[in-house]
């Protein structure tokens, strides 16, 4: 059995690029206070008024995955989550073909990390701390209207 | 269905896991002429290194073939496809029949006809975990090497034996190293990286014989200008070129690799290839070529593996594309990075540099579409460019703003972003459309220190 895959959505408009997820996240995940190691983003331009979160979007047929080229990346087959572990070797295969750019850069451990949606936790963190509501975790909808959908890409 | 896979690596193993997705029933076989559980090839200069273990090594668990119900035949040598008969011989006389057959046989070292250069112990190819094994224990004799040939293997292999403690010099013919990957200024910056990091670069240099003795193995290497470079372990990276030996005396088409189709079928609508054998559609060149590294090899092995158990999924196309990081500096190029050497007129460049930093980022753009980029030290919107690289949209808008800081692109998500960057979809808020904004010198030595802290953080 599959479960049906969850998903951490944002909703662009509610997003005021406070960037407390990804400080929660580097708190949670590295134990550092640090936005920059947040496995959740947000680039933000005052001047044009737009915040983009950049976040995995556990992929149905993940780039990363393809082009890691220690294997350490991994798609649970009952969760969907993407993962990978502390084998990465820093050859920055996955930044080179995330779409999204959501894998991030440890340029201290020279190591890739990236969301697992706190797998281990009851919920990821980023989603409990977010002031506005613009984070929200939930079931995915495999529909191509859905903009978080990974489906087959047009071509 | 019996579904044969010839070669044991990156193609291979997508392949077996995509069949396994979707097909549980039918049986499958691999065959490899080298005898160890799969393993990854880029991963033997880091092993040389010593930055990855023994039992790092495996790309897959131990489990990996009982667990997907695969036959595994390693260690032993195809010696002919027959694809009338459908059935393959090997080297002891056996046969084995197939329905469906995949070639991923990878790519062959070409030696140069250099005296000398297959006759003593010591000098080496560096392809294989063996070599590697064979490079390490020959470093125990003495820590002199030279690397002949400073393509990307090379390149690794220097950088691996570098770390494992060596002395190493890099001896390259062309006046330029990495001339596959990099453009004349970034191999020029990519040698500077290296020869602060100690390794002796010689360019534009050949090698006249590779010396030694029956007893010690090699001693040394003469050069062209009759200079002798102590040595004691040689690589010969000089290099690669398809493996298509299998295809000899069969009907199946060869060009630079195998041939196939969109669904990876070569001449024989049975017979797929696919990694660095096979000979794809290249995106950005709108051309047949051969992308020979490892997120391609993967991918093609994964929609081949699909198309082998019937359900044809298009395949969209290749991008050559490379990441290396020496000394901390990554190291970046995709798709059609240096339009001089290739000869393709009416391409339009982006560069923005900063030599002080280390960083230098090139984008090739050819009728308002992104062909390929150079990106070294800073590569933080590579994902993105490379999405834009295989989706081939029309970028004329924001053509000056995707090296600046503020990338406009990130602000959509992908899928919507193909139909925004071609502008029928929605209408370009104004602040987006005027240029005027991203006329700023991309050179960043007239930069504040400010900006410059900013930009290197990321």
């Amino acid at each position: 059995m599959v479960l049906k895959q969850k998903q951490i959505y944002c909703h662009p408009d509610l997003c005021i690029g406070c960037r407390i997820c990804a400080n929660a996240c580097a708190l949670a995940r590295e134990g550092e206070a640090n936005p920059r190691l947040g496995r959740i983003n947000i680039r933000q331009n005052l001047f044009e008024r737009y915040e983009y979160q950049e976040l995995c979007r556990h992929c149905d047929d993940p780039p990363c995955l393809d082009a890691c080229m220690v294997g350490c990346i991994e798609k649970d087959a009952y969760t969907g989550i993407v993962t990978n572990d502390d084998s990465c070797v820093g050859c920055w295969m996955c930044v080179m073909v995330c779409p999204y750019g959501s894998m991030r850069r440890d340029l201290i451990k020279q190591m890739a990390v990236k969301c697992d949606q706190c797998k281990d936790r009851e919920g990821p963190v980023c989603v409990d701390v977010c002031p506005t509501g613009a984070l929200v975790f939930k079931e995915r909808e495999d529909t191509p209207e859905d903009p978080f959908f990974t489906g087959p890409a047009v071509t | 269905m019996e579904h044969v896979i010839i070669g044991n690596s990156a193609a291979a193993i997508g392949a077996i896991e995509s069949i396994r997705k979707v097909d549980q029933n039918s049986s499958l076989t691999v065959v490899s002429n080298e005898n160890e559980h799969v393993y990854s090839r880029p991963l033997i200069a880091h092993y040389l290194a010593g930055d990855v273990t023994e039992d790092r090594m495996p790309y897959r668990p131990e489990d990996f073939y009982r667990k997907n119900r695969v036959t595994t035949h390693l260690g032993t040598r195809v010696t002919e496809v027959d694809p009338i008969a459908e059935k393959l011989c090997f080297e002891d006389g056996s046969t084995l029949k197939y329905d469906r057959l995949l070639i991923s046989t990878g790519s062959k070292v070409s030696l140069p006809p250099l005296p000398g250069c297959e006759d003593f112990e010591g000098i080496n190819i560096f392809q294989s975990y063996n070599d590697a094994k064979r490079v390490l224990n020959r470093l125990e004799k003495g820590r002199k090497a030279v690397v002949i040939g400073a393509g990307l293997i090379g390149l690794r292999a220097a950088y691996g034996l570098q770390a494992a403690g060596a002395d190493v010099t890099l001896i390259e013919l062309l006046p330029r190293i990495a001339s596959r990957i990099l453009d004349k200024k970034g191999s020029r910056l990519v040698q500077k990286i290296l020869e602060n990091g100690g390794i002796k670069v010689f360019t534009g240099c050949s090698v006249k014989e590779i010396i030694g003795t029956k007893s010690d193995g090699v001693t040394g290497v003469i050069l062209g200008n009759d200079e002798k470079i102590d040595s004691n372990v040689v690589i010969m990276s000089t290099g690669v070129t398809p493996n298509t030996t299998l295809a000899e005396n069969t009907p199946l088409e060869v060009n630079l690799g195998l041939v196939v189709n969109r669904y990876f079928q070569t001449s024989f609508s049975n017979i797929f290839a696919a990694g660095d054998v096979a000979e794809t559609f290249d995106i950005p060149r709108g051309a047949g070529m051969v992308n020979a590294n490892w997120p391609n090899a993967y991918e093609q092995g994964r929609y081949a593996g699909l198309c082998m158990t019937g359900e044809m999924k298009k395949y969209p196309g290749s991008v050559g594309m490379n990441s290396v990081s020496f000394y901390k500096m990554p190291v970046i190029s995709m798709g059609l990075f240096d339009p001089e050497t290739e000869g393709v007129e009416g391409t339009e460049i982006k560069i923005r540099e900063n030599l002080k930093n280390n960083i230098y980022q090139k984008l090739i753009f050819k009728n308002n579409i992104l062909k390929g980029a150079i990106l070294i030290g800073d590569i933080g919107y590579a994902g993105t460019i490379n999405d834009l690289i295989r989706a081939q949209v029309l970028v004329g808008v924001i053509k000056d703003s995707i090296l600046e800081e503020k990338y406009q692109l990130y602000n959509f998500l992908r899928k919507k972003r193909r139909d925004k960057v071609e502008g029928t979809a929605i209408q370009w808020p104004e602040t987006h459309s005027s240029t005027s904004r991203y006329e700023k010198s991309f050179n960043e030595e007239t930069w504040t220190e400010r900006e410059q802290d900013k930009r290197i953080w990321r």
